[in-house]
């Protein structure tokens, strides 16, 4: 056998070895609870044979407590780049059979390296997370680790896409990082995001909870608002996440793929969707689902503030973000989460060059003690924050209610949208006839001979005065009165010419949002 | 309002500005709770700890700044003072109990 020979030979055996991780009954255990190893996910998640690993032989450099000479592959982390549908993205996903994925000093000089690359290279970022936290013999060495990570992803954010797809535990500072990106990922009984764990927590507290209970999939998803996307397997979650990329710019200086064009499907009848009477519910999400191409819109934080529908659906094979007040969930009002929710949404758009279209049917901010103990007013300032700043495109549909403060909010003309229409359902007034005419005619109400009926003349009167979008189209704050079966040629025709908008905000190093 | 399952999934009323709307409420707005005033006579813990030494008994006369407790929450021993002076009563804790955030633990009767 020539040298070469032998060297290739043993390149292949080292190598062989190293991919191993933690050893085959290691994998074994991995396999048992029903998980995929680190480089099984990174190679079903990316395109086939499309990745390239780096730093497989890295070694740690830690001493004490009986780590010096303790061989660990890898240093428990597999990093390298490959590519989703032909786009590059660079990727890192932490292997739980090395010693618990635990994070060391080299473990994180990993995740920083390939950090560094996604961003010069202004690629999407992929983190798999899968580790039971701080390598703790490493000390001080491994916080400095997690620091080095929420530093960059603090860098790249708003520059490229950070997803953050959580298949395992997630634990103490190892949080951060997923917390500091666009996007979550979790999968059911698979995915442990919390700060203090269970153990913490009983010896503290005497409180008894599960790692489920406490920061599962669902309490993720439904309760926190932590995570974005649910699945119900690993394979689903990597479903989610090509998917949920073929929306996004590949970084801030781009604008999404295009697709080709299709129609929306003809089960949706606009028309229909939306109850006459403002007081009765229905699902929003068919209203997208009528306008967009082949009626696919792609929801994200399903579960958690559903009185917002967030997501990403085409028009015209461009992607667009839709924000839509809920009717079928708590009337569609503004709250605290659902504030938050949007908020955060509109500034994805805007970083990323993604046309915002807004559906707006909301009685206003909901009322209660607890929403005013709880911030609501820090909480929705957000929401016109993160509209007035936003430069990208930005489309107003009011389906029928815009009531009060949350008419404001709704991307209304006042914080410089670019179109505003209104279907003729629309009542755009500080408050509903009800509330408005109990308020302006009190005196006349309490001091009639008959109350009800003298209520029920001035709640008409205010009605026929105001319940209508013709005053707001009066003084030009709505651009246009559409019918509900133009609504998807209005919105393609202002996405068209709004295409190469150019709006400028003056010069700071950045503004001061109500964080 | 009610907190069974059923909150969530069958349409409740909301009332906003006198007019009702019909609606699915979330998990959140089933489990609110109602506000309560707080009343100024109650010592509460204001973090998840551990009662390491009681100064007083039901009955107790402090004035305000004695030190009614050595209080331990996150690895530090907190001394807890009497807000106001008065009379110590409806006491419902002793050395060595694990309380969550929120509990009264005495009340203190001017």
């Amino acid at each position: 056998m020539s040298i070469l020979k032998q060297k290739i030979q043993e390149l292949r055996d080292r190598r062989k070895e190293a991919a191993l991780g933690g050893g085959e009954k290691a994998i074994e255990k991995q396999h048992a609870a029903g998980k995929l190893t680190a480089r099984e996910r990174i190679n079903t998640l990316l395109d086939e044979d499309s990745f390239f690993e780096y730093d497989l032989f890295v070694e740690h450099e830690a001493r004490e407590f009986g780590m010096l000479g303790k061989v660990m592959h890898g240093d428990g982390v597999v990093v390298g780049t490959g590519s989703i549908e032909g786009h590059p993205v660079a990727i890192f996903a932490q292997d739980f059979t090395v010693t618990g994925g635990s994070l060391g000093l080299v473990h994180a000089k990993k995740i920083c390296k390939i950090m560094d690359y996604a961003l010069n290279m202004r690629i999407p970022l992929i983190g798999i997370n899968d580790s039971g936290g701080a390598r703790i013999q490493e000390g001080v060495n491994a916080l400095a680790g997690y620091g080095e990570i929420f530093f960059r992803n603090t860098m790249a954010s708003g520059v490229i896409p950070q997803l953050s797809v959580i298949l395992g535990p997630c634990a103490g500072g190892a949080v951060y990082s997923p917390a500091l990106t666009d996007y979550v990922f979790v999968v059911d009984g698979v995915s442990k995001m919390f700060i203090t764990g269970p153990e913490v927590i009983k010896s503290v507290l005497g409180e008894e909870i599960t790692q489920e209970d406490l920061g599962g999939a669902r309490v993720h998803s439904e309760i926190t608002g932590n995570a974005h996307f649910f699945a119900k397997g690993e394979d689903e979650c990597f479903e989610q996440i090509r998917k949920l990329l073929s929306f996004l710019p590949w970084n801030n200086s781009q604008k999404a793929e295009r697709f080709t064009p299709k129609a929306p499907s003809k089960k949706f009848d606009i028309e229909k969707i939306v109850p006459e009477d403002p007081t009765k519910p229905y699902d929003v999400r068919d209203v997208i689902r009528a306008l967009v191409d082949d009626s696919d819109f792609f929801e994200i934080q399903e579960k958690w503030a559903a009185n917002i529908v967030i997501g990403y659906g085409r028009m015209n094979g461009r992607t667009v973000g839709f924000v839509a007040n809920q009717p079928m969930v708590l009337a569609g009002v503004l709250d605290c989460d659902s504030s938050d929710k949007a908020a955060r949404f509109i500034r994805y758009c805007d970083a990323f060059n993604i046309p915002i279209v807004t559906f707006e049917d909301l009685p206003g901010y909901l009322p209660g003690v607890d929403q005013e103990h709880a911030g609501v007013i820090r909480h929705g300032a957000k929401v016109l924050y993160a509209y007035s700043e936003a430069t990208v495109p930005r489309i107003t549909v009011i389906l029928r209610k815009a009531y009060g403060g949350g008419y404001i909010a709704m991307n209304s003309r006042h914080l410089q949208a670019d179109f505003v229409y209104a279907w003729p359902l629309a009542e755009i007034a500080v408050m509903g006839p009800e509330g408005a005419a109990n308020i302006i005619f009190r005196k006349e109400i309490a001091e009639s001979a008959n109350p009800d009926e003298t209520r029920k003349q001035k709640v008409e009167e205010y009605k026929s005065k105001f319940a209508n979008p013709y005053v707001a189209a009066g003084k030009g704050y709505v651009d246009a009165i559409i019918e509900p079966e133009q609504t998807r040629l209005y919105l393609l025709h202002a996405l068209d010419i709004t295409y190469d908008k150019v709006a400028t905000r003056p010069g700071k190093k950045h503004g001061i949002p109500p964080f | 309002m009610s907190n069974s399952k059923d909150c969530e999934k069958n349409m409740q009323s909301l009332v906003i500005d006198d007019k009702t709307y019909e609606t699915l409420y979330t998990k959140k707005f089933c489990n609110r709770k109602p506000w309560i005033a707080p009343d100024e006579q109650e010592v509460k813990t204001f973090i998840p700890g551990t009662v390491v030494t009681l100064n007083v008994s039901e009955c107790s006369i402090v004035k305000q700044g004695d030190v009614l407790m050595t209080y331990e929450a996150m690895k530090m021993n907190n001394l807890v003072k009497a807000p106001h002076g008065g009379k110590v009563q409806n006491l419902s804790v002793k050395d060595g109990d694990k309380l969550a955030k929120g509990v009264v633990m005495l009340k203190i009767v001017p």
